[in-house]
């Protein structure tokens, strides 16, 4: 018997009938069918950061992800989260250490800052971690082709061809 | 200069500094923390707008202007392959250059190159090439802006220019405006605005185009020709392919170009920010080198043909609107001047301070090597500016067809041909380089009629698909490079209305969700 792992995972808005009527809506009438609901992992940070400015420090908090598989970063919007019962076998784990994830989220808050306020600057960053956080997709399959349906906002994605 | 177009120069950057401020304290600090989680609230007219605002430097207000004032409509060339250049680039490298360097988890374009083509002689050479052009670039700005400052206030140029250099420094390392996003909207709307504003005054005061272009005809008909003042450029294509070439596909390999299609946000805004980034340069990219054609006619005794744009509305325009235009010119100025530096500052630090020299940088540290460079840069770029400058236009020319030629066959191939391996791209940005700078240092442009952007893009596309094809045995593409690659192409049995819908932000979840898949 699988095991099973209660996780924080951002709030699904996407069901696997939303998932199939976006498909059935796509493909004229032709159905999917959901093979799997697969729980992928992102390591969570609040970056507090102080901007300067003509008028002086301003403080910003911004929300950081890192892809626990991939090792990419990058800052997000705010999002609610639950707790879900998650199988091993649906379940994603990562495949990078909690403190490359840091160094990760470091670098990406940093570079983000300076580039978006067009300014080089320490920013002083500090990251807090907030632990592990998950999303859930649903694989879809269409005769041989298979896609990847993001359940917070419903983005799809093809899966390459050998997944397929 | 009068005291009026002082008064409303200060109440424009009061503005600027009033819309960052605004924007930053509406609802707190969320909207910025908005604008830093990757520009969502930012809709594709302000992203466009913000775009254009950075990418019109001071090449523009002086290279453009000077260069209609001394070879009449034959300018026109430059401007036709600039107008279409956002869109060209877009359908080119955009979509799949996003998704490719988001994938490979790449923050500069350098990192990019050395990720695609992976060794670290790609990135010490073409972050060490990146360096030393855009410091070119950068030397551009600044002339720009002492020219300017010392016209706009009146005090000499060396001190204009200090102060100038001192205004980009600070910009740079303390942030100049609030809210980039919504200061650069409002600055690239009073650009277009004020560029238009001169071009019909100018019209006005010569009784309109026919009028003025008679005018000019019997000064010297040649000047309405395609072919240049004194019918210089007669019959010389190669000349011609490059000025249209320089601003259409040479813009391809500029890193920090390259760097905005890599932060595009969806491709559907993108797709829209190029329409509309389209329409903008439609309108403003002509004007400058029209008015300059026109400066013919009404500044005849004019010294410093690059001071043409500056000198017209200064003549013809009410006080308080050259004071809000020439405020408009130095805030773009500057603010391209501020994204070059910042990129300049970047590479060297990540890519090669980071990578080569100090591999356990803190932030701190890095921040320190950038602000370094940065400084170093401006320190010369003063000195080279004070005592023998340049034009803006040579100077933009040069920087333009070298890096263009050194890096857009690498960028290029990187997403269109999967055979593009690293001895193929490294002996292409060597070459293309190389054989840039010769043509352009060694004045073969006159004697061979051919521009330097022709001869080193051709050189540089040649050597990469010889060197490719000829070392694909010993240094093939690396297996995960060409998955990304496949990936990034959508390639496989997915209908096509699919890939319409494809959300590019989930491409690396989708690639590790594949491989999980495949090994069950």
């Amino acid at each position: 018997m699988a095991n099973e792992n209660i996780l924080t995972v951002m709030r699904e808005q996407v069901d696997a009938s939303s998932a199939l009527q976006r498909i059935h809506a796509l493909r004229g009438g032709v159905a999917g069918v959901v093979e799997q609901k697969l729980v992928y992992p992102y390591f969570r940070f609040k970056a507090s950061c102080k901007i300067p400015t003509m008028i002086g420090k301003q403080d910003v908090a911004v929300d950081c992800l890192v892809d626990g598989i991939n090792g990419l970063g990058a800052t997000a919007d705010p999002f609610i989260t639950d707790k879900l019962m998650v199988t091993d076998e649906n379940l994603l784990h990562p495949d990078i250490s909690r403190d490359e994830a840091v160094k990760i989220a470091q670098r990406t808050v940093t570079h983000q800052l300076g580039r978006k306020l067009k300014m080089i600057a320490p920013f002083d960053v500090t990251l807090e971690a907030k632990g592990m956080i998950y999303r859930s997709f649903w694989i879809v399959r269409i005769g041989d082709s298979r896609i990847m349906i993001d359940s917070v906002t419903g983005g799809m994605q093809p899966l390459r061809a050998s997944a397929a | 200069m009068s005291g009026t177009v002082i008064f409303f120069l200060v109440l424009y950057y009061l503005v600027v500094l009033g819309i960052g401020y605004w924007a930053m304290q509406r609802g707190s600090s969320k909207d910025l923390e908005g604008f830093l989680l990757g520009g969502r609230q930012v809709g594709p007219i302000t992203t466009a707008l913000t775009l254009q605002s950075t990418a019109m430097s001071g090449y523009m207000f002086l290279g453009a202007g000077g260069l209609g004032f001394a070879q009449g409509y034959w300018a026109l060339w430059y401007a036709a392959g600039d107008i279409g250049s956002g869109l060209l680039n877009l359908s080119v490298i955009g979509r799949r250059m996003r998704k490719l360097s988001q994938m490979m988890g790449a923050l500069t374009a350098i990192e990019y190159l050395e990720k695609r083509y992976p060794s670290p002689a790609i990135r010490l050479v073409a972050g060490t090439l990146t360096v030393f052009l855009l410091g070119f670039y950068v030397l551009a700005q600044l002339i720009a802006g002492g020219k300017g400052m010392a016209l706009v206030t009146g005090i000499s140029y060396p001190i204009a220019l200090a102060i100038a250099v001192g205004i980009i420094l600070a910009y740079t390392f303390m942030g100049g405006y609030l809210a980039v996003a919504y200061t650069d909207f409002f600055q690239s709307l009073v650009m277009l605005v004020g560029v238009m504003w001169i071009l019909i005054a100018a019209l006005s005061e010569l009784g309109g185009l026919t009028a003025a272009n008679n005018a000019i005809a019997e000064i010297d008909p040649t000047l309405l020709s395609v072919w240049g003042r004194g019918l210089g450029f007669e019959g010389q294509w190669g000349v011609v392919a490059g000025a249209i070439l320089i601003f259409s596909v040479g813009v391809m390999g500029w890193p920090h170009v390259v760097t905005r299609h890599m932060a595009m946000s969806r491709p559907a805004t993108a797709r829209k920010a190029g329409f509309w980034a389209t329409i903008w340069s439609l309108f403003f990219v002509p004007t400058p080198y029209i008015v300059g054609i026109l400066a013919i006619l009404i500044l005849p005794g004019l010294d410093d043909p690059e001071m043409a744009i500056f000198q017209v509305a200064e003549q013809l325009l009410p006080a308080a609107v050259t004071g809000l235009v020439m405020a408009a010119i130095m805030a773009a100025i500057m603010s391209t001047a501020d994204s070059l530096l910042l990129q300049t500052g970047s590479i060297a630090s990540r890519d090669i301070y980071e990578r080569f020299i100090n591999p356990k940088a803190s932030e701190r540290q890095m921040v320190m090597v950038s602000r370094g460079l940065v400084l170093a840069v401006a320190v010369i770029g003063y000195a080279v500016a004070l005592v023998e400058p340049p034009t803006v236009f040579g100077i933009v020319i040069f920087a333009t067809s070298v890096l263009g030629s050194a890096f857009l066959p690498a960028y290029v191939c990187a997403v269109w041909w999967k055979k593009a391996n690293t001895p193929g791209a490294l002996a292409s940005m060597i070459v293309g380089a190389s054989v840039a700078f010769i043509w352009e240092y060694a004045g073969l442009v006159n004697s061979t009629q051919i521009h330097p952007m022709v001869t080193g893009v051709v050189s540089s596309t040649v050597t990469m698909i010889v060197v490719s094809l000829a070392t694909q045995k010993s240094s093939p593409v690396p297996p995960q490079v060409l998955e990304m690659m496949n990936v990034a192409a959508e390639v496989g049995p997915i209908p096509e209305r699919y890939l319409a819908t494809a959300d590019a932000g989930l491409a690396n979840e989708a690639a590790a969700i594949g491989r999980k898949l495949d090994e069950g």
